[in-house]
């Protein structure tokens, strides 16, 4: 199983298409069952060969058996559209010291991965970068041209300079795209869910997907060991926000418990009211391995055909 | 417990055209693939809309009539029956929450 931290190690890290393989075969091989066991419809149906057409696609092997002359049909029709969100604000890039250890490269190299597998699974995957307006946004498509766009989409985000600064208009965009969208989709969004002061904008946004009969899955991105649980060592640390620019010097010691209660109450507030409304949040700690991106992923689109 | 009637020339009328409620035919033949997928949804379907629907299968090598009747060129293809007329149809192997919705929306 594949983390972050051993993606670092890769030294072509960069080769997004090759990483997105690696973090998906490993996460198959250790699988007991093929999660494609029933997708599988390359093959769906045979028709009485018409004298005069081509004979390329007659089954010779039934032709063999039986001396009937069929075609075989392939289905090429894609199944499903997957809408990848990725919430790219500045507050996406903690923490900071490493160039690719931080919760948008998380999510780009899990986003990569399910574009990966939805390709070979022939759906569609469309891909929306959201900061303070959409970045970049794609109609679904599933030729290799489009996925090679989406991917080098993906690799500018974890190339680019860190965006300071940048606050996150995801609620407002998801609202705007949500009409653009074809029904009944699957919506994949990769966020911190930081989302002060109103929390609420966002839970009504993705309320309105929900009402278009959309699917929706939300890998929270974090940092547990920091975000979450505020482990630093025991010494004062002056701490800016990559949104607002603020910044206070503490002694996270000292604070840890009450910061974590809060922490744990806001989180709770968010998830508890997504999912009255069936809308699955499912963490995402970018210290641990990819799977747990990949393995709810599969749950929900096995869910839906 | 729901099951899927086996049909062929002889009781093809019976069973299917004079149903009260849909029928859904599957026709299908030993030597097609994608039609093994079609089996396990019949199958299942059968059981969750017991009394509601009926469920058959239709070899098309044993009842050649039927197939021509209903023109049928293609295998799997699921034939939709209300009141002995074909309302709709769903050729090759497709997941089975198509052939839910179809069946819901004729029911």
């Amino acid at each position: 199983m594949k983390t972050l931290y051993d993606i670092v190690d890769i030294s072509a890290f960069d080769n997004i298409p090759f990483i997105a393989q690696k973090i998906v075969e490993g996460f198959i091989t250790g699988l007991h069952k093929s999660p494609f066991h029933g997708f599988s419809v390359e093959f769906a149906e045979h028709r009485i060969y018409n004298p005069g057409e081509s004979t390329r696609f007659i089954d010779w092997k039934l032709y063999a058996r039986t001396e009937k002359l069929f075609v075989k049909k392939f289905e090429e029709e894609t199944n499903l559209r997957a809408y990848i969100i990725i919430d790219t604000s500045s507050s996406m890039f903690y923490p900071t010291e490493k160039k690719i250890v931080n919760k948008a490269a998380f999510s780009v190299f899990s986003a990569a991965a399910l574009i990966h597998l939805l390709k070979k699974q022939r759906d569609a995957s469309s891909l929306m970068l959201v900061s303070e307006k959409t970045d970049f946004y794609s109609k679904p498509g599933s030729t290799q041209l489009h996925i090679n766009y989406l991917y080098e989409q993906l690799y500018k985000v974890i190339t680019s300079p860190l965006p300071k600064g940048k606050t996150t208009s995801l609620a407002k965009e998801i609202d705007t795209y949500a009409e653009l969208f074809h029904k009944r989709s699957l919506v994949v969004i990769f966020s911190d869910l930081f989302y002060f002061p109103d929390p609420d904008k966002l839970i009504n946004a993705l309320k309105h997907l929900k009402y278009k009969k959309h699917e929706i899955i939300i890998f929270n991105t974090i940092d547990t060991q920091q975000e979450e649980e505020l482990q630093f060592e025991n010494r004062p640390y002056l701490f800016e926000d990559l949104e607002t620019g603020e910044k206070i010097k503490l002694q996270p010691h000292f604070y840890n418990r009450i910061y974590k209660e809060k922490f744990t109450g806001y989180k709770k507030k968010i998830t508890d009211n997504l999912s009255k409304y069936g809308i699955e949040v499912v963490n995402a700690d970018i210290r641990n391995h990819f799977a747990q991106v990949l393995l709810p992923f599969l749950i929900k689109r096995s869910k839906l055909y | 417990m729901g099951k899927v009637i086996e049909v062929n020339e002889s009781n093809f009328d019976e069973v299917v055209l004079n149903s009260n409620v849909p029928v859904l035919v599957d026709l299908w033949a030993e030597w097609c693939g994608p039609c093994k997928m079609i089996h396990p949804i019949m199958n299942e379907m059968s059981e969750e809309f017991e009394g509601k629907a009926k469920f058959t299968s239709l070899d098309v090598e044993e009842s050649p009539s039927i197939t021509a009747k209903y023109r049928v060129r293609n295998i799997p293809t699921v034939l939709f029956i209300k009141n002995g007329e074909v309302v709709d149809k769903i050729v090759g192997a497709v997941p089975k929450a198509k052939f839910v919705e179809k069946l819901e929306s004729i029911l």
